[in-house]
């Protein structure tokens, strides 16, 4: 940890780079995106079509791409913060005037044959913005100043633009991750006990008196599923089937009755979690948990690790999205969140979250590379 | 020895320990947790320490999550049957044919440990039960534990495999619902899961009552008629497939009663086979799609007219001019360019008449008749599908002359039924039902419109089939009256002119005392396209009103109105072309 050598590694060039890549990070990626590569195949029919083998390909791309990112600089990525921040917040803001609205939320631009939705650019760019804003900002100011107003605005802003859409789940993940940069940076413990005390206080208020009966129903239902089995109750309750169903070991590849019948609904995105635990039991629902508890711990490391404080907040940003994500996932096909449309990532099918996670990665594995890598508090 | 002897000697017990200190030592040392002093950046690591605790508590309440489920599972298998029945009692219709029944199956487990001819199993299996997945036996056949093969076996099935004497393959029973009339009344019924949870329609909304007792009640009758629900049906999709609907809604009820007779919803769907229907199939548009009904709402807007005292049926309306009002001009489709009685508001449909007469009803007043009808929350129904409506955020002037013609409020069919009964049954506002009432209960329902406006708007509303735009709803002899709709929809955000919802709300007979026995029926046809029967027309007049005359003729006889001779036309017939085509 103190080995200071004239060549630094990180600072050589090209693929020299490579071998600072944490490749025991890298394998954990792999080893969670091909557990979701079997669910997928089970789920569709044990067959590779439709989802197992673009799962693969699709991963096996990222990848690539994931290490052409980790060897890029660290100073090109915290010059290109603010830029990725204006730019994702420009594109929300086009997606209020001329987003595509598809199941009744506005989330999509469509750019010629591809559409995406900005909200994803943003989870990565929130996360570059606050750590190149509190990079330049003294440890005092950091713990509790006037100066926090502005990445309080970093993060109102986008989360307003977000839950407008609506996408209140992605909405919540924006804010909880802006929340985690602020408190990594230094936030005073006092003003943190103090934000918790009002959110206890607030939040049953506003569940009371701000939201609609059906927005509060919404919010109850998964505290009761069998009173609503069919209607908002039925995910939960058909996840819980699942999950409860698979026993120790579980039913095995291609046997479980809820993950290849159509009762267990998004069984192969949002509620992939809930097929695996039926089909390999406790082991796999657990072994899949420990393994990404294991890269949320290599992460966290690599922050840890970090000599810039741009870094640090980064790959810690970046990681808090990453949790944030299996455990609301987990937490929903356990009952013990509400149904929102997350995904497990890696896990579950679909491109577009699989490639912010990817992205995120490369930022973490570039943090990696060159953590010995220094930048100045102001620019570069 | 396992890992709970071993912790359980106290030499284990400390080997356990000792990792445990070292792990944390090396976790500690990860994060240079000791060189923490008052620096800025070991604060931080610190806090990168406690956001890794902060992930490790919950990923640790998750696996007690993951550890309870796989307990709660491994506590409820064992020799015992399930817990919980599955069973249901049965459905039927306000006559007793059955609409729903459980009915015995097996499933066919196969334990790969007990088998002993693995090929013979194949060729047995796979002659006697051809719709079996070979691949799902092969990896049966490979898992080497006892698992369930496939479900849903009939007692000939089970008598054919039984019949082989295969070593490693058994049964257990399993209900399963089953619904003998199949697509019939489909969205009315509903369906239920393997497991016996009732899911939507009728299995949805008795659930509990269906599973009390396993089932053993006797059958739960439903409001519905089959006749009247098989004519509905039949007419509903004739007409929806000459006019290349994206969808239809039909609604039978008695008016007194709030009594659903028939409903249906196309495109429609196998309840028996539910997994195959599209989510559009699925869809009961009666109680869970809204709508901006058009003209039909008139009927409240000149029934509000008349119960505010304000305007009697023989006041007169200036329609010869468009209409300003805020930032809007009301035009008439048909612009008449006269003055016009309340009376002729209604049956030549007129925009600038409704308008008015809802502004002299005023805001205040208007937006609470909308809600004593129940056109502001979801109709009172038993279905959990009864979706709420879209009402405007604020009752201005403009919203006003809107919602009088039915635009910039979207309300569910269900709930246009449930006001229409109120205002054709003599102003009692009646909770719909789908259960059929017994021959002595009391319908109670508050008093939302005066006898005397019920009798107008029921005279009206003849006055309309006789000589204005529903015309073509006329049976001979039911005294039939009713109200054409057409409502634009919405289409990249303006009203188009040639995407409708076309719509007829019609009632019979009109005639007699208030309280004499009187039906209502809904016909609605959700953007239909010109057809040769039409002219090549989309108005409610022309796709909805002929629906809805075939449906009153067809129907009548069963629900007991019998025949009149129809009276003398009072007006001349070269009066009626003057209202032309309805809209």
């Amino acid at each position: 940890m103190t080995a200071v050598s004239i060549n630094r590694p990180g600072e050589g060039r090209g693929l020299g780079k490579l071998g600072q890549i944490d490749w025991s990070l890298v394998g954990l990626l792999c080893l969670i995106a091909g557990a979701g590569a079997v669910m997928l195949y089970s789920v569709g029919g044990t067959s590779m079509t439709p989802w197992a083998g673009n799962h693969i390909l699709r991963y096996t791309v990222f990848l690539g791409m994931t290490l052409v990112l980790a060897l890029v600089d660290i100073r090109v990525w915290f010059a290109l913060s603010y830029p990725v921040y204006v730019v994702a917040l420009l594109l929300l803001v086009a997606v209020e005037a001329v987003g595509d609205v598809r199941m009744g939320a506005q989330r999509w631009l469509s750019l010629g044959p591809f559409s995406f939705q900005p909200s994803e650019i943003m989870k990565i760019g929130i996360v570059m913005a606050l750590a190149r804003f509190y990079h330049g900002v003294s440890a005092e100011d950091a713990r509790w100043s006037i100066k926090l107003l502005i990445p309080a605005l970093m993060i109102a802003v986008p989360v307003g633009l977000v839950a407008h859409q609506p996408d209140l789940g992605t909405a919540l993940l924006i804010l909880f991750t802006g929340a985690a940069v602020m408190f990594i940076a230094g936030l005073s413990w006092t003003v943190i006990a103090a934000l918790g005390a009002a959110g206890a206080v607030a939040i049953p208020l506003m569940i009371t008196f701000v939201l609609h009966e059906y927005q509060r129903q919404r919010i109850f239902t998964f505290l009761k599923p069998e009173t609503d089995p069919s209607g908002a109750g039925y995910h939960t309750l058909q996840g819980k089937i699942a999950l409860g169903s698979g026993g120790f070991l579980g039913k095995g590849l291609g046997l479980g009755s809820q993950s290849q019948s159509d009762f267990l609904p998004e069984k192969h995105t949002d509620f992939i979690y809930a097929s695996l635990a039926e089909e390999f039991g406790f082991i796999g629902a657990f072994g899949i948990l420990i393994l990404y508890g294991l890269a949320i711990a290599a992460a966290l490391r690599i922050a840890a690790q970090s000599a810039s404080h741009f870094g640090r907040l980064a790959a810690t940003g970046v990681t808090a999205t990453f949790g944030l994500y299996v455990l609301i996932n987990a937490a929903m096909i356990m009952g013990l969140a509400p149904v929102v449309g997350i995904p497990m990532p890696m896990l579950s099918y679909g491109g577009t979250v699989m490639l912010t996670v990817m992205i995120g990665f490369g930022l973490i594995l570039s943090v990696r590379v060159h953590r010995f890598t220094e930048i100045g508090r102001g620019a570069i | 020895m396992t890992t709970a002897d071993l912790l359980r000697s106290p030499g284990g017990l400390r080997w356990a320990s000792e990792r445990l200190k070292s792990r944390i030592w090396a976790v500690e040392r990860a994060f240079e947790r000791n060189k923490a002093a008052d620096h800025a950046v070991d604060d931080a690591r610190i806090r990168i320490f406690v956001v890794l605790l902060f992930f490790g508590l919950l990923f640790l309440t998750l696996a007690l999550g993951a550890t309870r489920a796989a307990l709660r599972h491994s506590e409820a298998q064992g020799p015992v049957a399930p817990l919980v029945s599955s069973a249901r009692a049965e459905l039927a219709d306000r006559h007793g044919s059955l609409l729903a029944l459980d009915l015995m199956h097996h499933g066919l487990y196969i334990d790969a440990r007990e088998v002993w001819d693995g090929e013979e199993i194949r060729r047995g299996l796979t002659q006697s039960l051809p719709r079996l997945s070979k691949a799902r036996l092969e990896r049966a056949l490979k898992s080497g534990r006892r698992v369930h093969l496939i479900g849903g076996l009939t007692p000939q099935e089970r008598a054919k495999v039984h019949a082989l004497g295969l070593a490693g393959v058994s049964f257990e029973p399993e209900e399963r619902r089953v619904y003998p009339l199949g697509a019939t009344a489909a969205h009315l019924i509903g369906f239920s899961d393997r497991g016996g949870q009732g899911l939507s329609g009728a299995e949805r909304a008795f659930n509990a009552p269906l599973r009390a007792d396993g089932g053993i009640g006797g059958p739960i009758e439903l409001s519905l008629d089959l006749r009247v629900q098989s004519v509905l049906e039949e007419e509903l999709t004739a007409a929806a497939a000459d006019l290349r609907v994206k969808g239809a809604v039909g609604v039978v009820t008695d008016v007194h009663t709030g009594e659903i007779l028939a409903m249906a919803s196309y495109p429609d769907f196998d309840p028996n086979n539910p997994g195959a229907a599209t989510p559009e199939q699925l869809l009961n548009r009666a109680a869970g799609s809204v709508y901006e009904m058009g003209s039909t709402f008139k009927g409240f807007t000149v029934a509000a007219g008349l119960e505010s005292g304000k305007f009697t049926r023989s006041s007169t309306f200036d329609a010869t001019q468009p209409f300003r009002i805020g930032g809007r001009v009301v035009r008439d489709f048909h612009a008449s360019n006269q003055v016009l009685t309340l009376d002729e508001v209604f049956t030549k449909s007129s925009n600038i008449g409704t308008s008015r007469i809802a502004l002299g009803v005023g805001t205040q007043r208007f937006s609470q008749y909308m809600g004593d009808w129940g056109l502001l929350e979801p109709a009172k129904v038993e279905l959990v599908e009864s979706a709420r409506p879209i009402k405007p955020a604020k009752w201005s002037e403009t919203t006003l002359a809107s919602a009088s013609f039915g635009h910039a409020i979207s309300v569910t069919p269900l709930q246009l039924t449930q006001a229409m009964n109120a205002v054709v049954n003599g102003g009692r506002m009646v909770p719909l039902t789908i259960r059929k009432r017994g021959p002595r209960e009391r319908v109670t329902g508050r008093q939302v419109l005066s006898p005397a406006t019920s009798q107008a708007m029921l005279e009206i509303m003849r006055l309309n089939v006789t000589d204005g735009s529903g015309g073509k709803a006329d049976a001979p002899g039911l005294r039939v009256g009713g109200k054409t709709g057409t409502g634009e929809k919405v289409v990249d955000g303006r009203y188009s002119d040639t995407v409708n919802v076309s719509s007829f709300a019609a009632v019979f007979p009109t005639d007699g005392p208030l309280d004499a026995k009187r039906y209502f029926v809904l016909i609605l046809m959700d953007e239909p396209k010109g057809s040769q029967a039409s002219m090549g027309q989309r108005t409610g007049g022309w796709v909805a009103a002929p629906a809805a005359g075939r449906v009153i003729n067809r129907i009548a006889p069963f629900l007991g109105v019998t025949r009149k001779a129809d009276p003398a036309p009072e007006t001349t017939p070269a009066a009626k072309p003057a209202t032309g085509s309805p809209r």
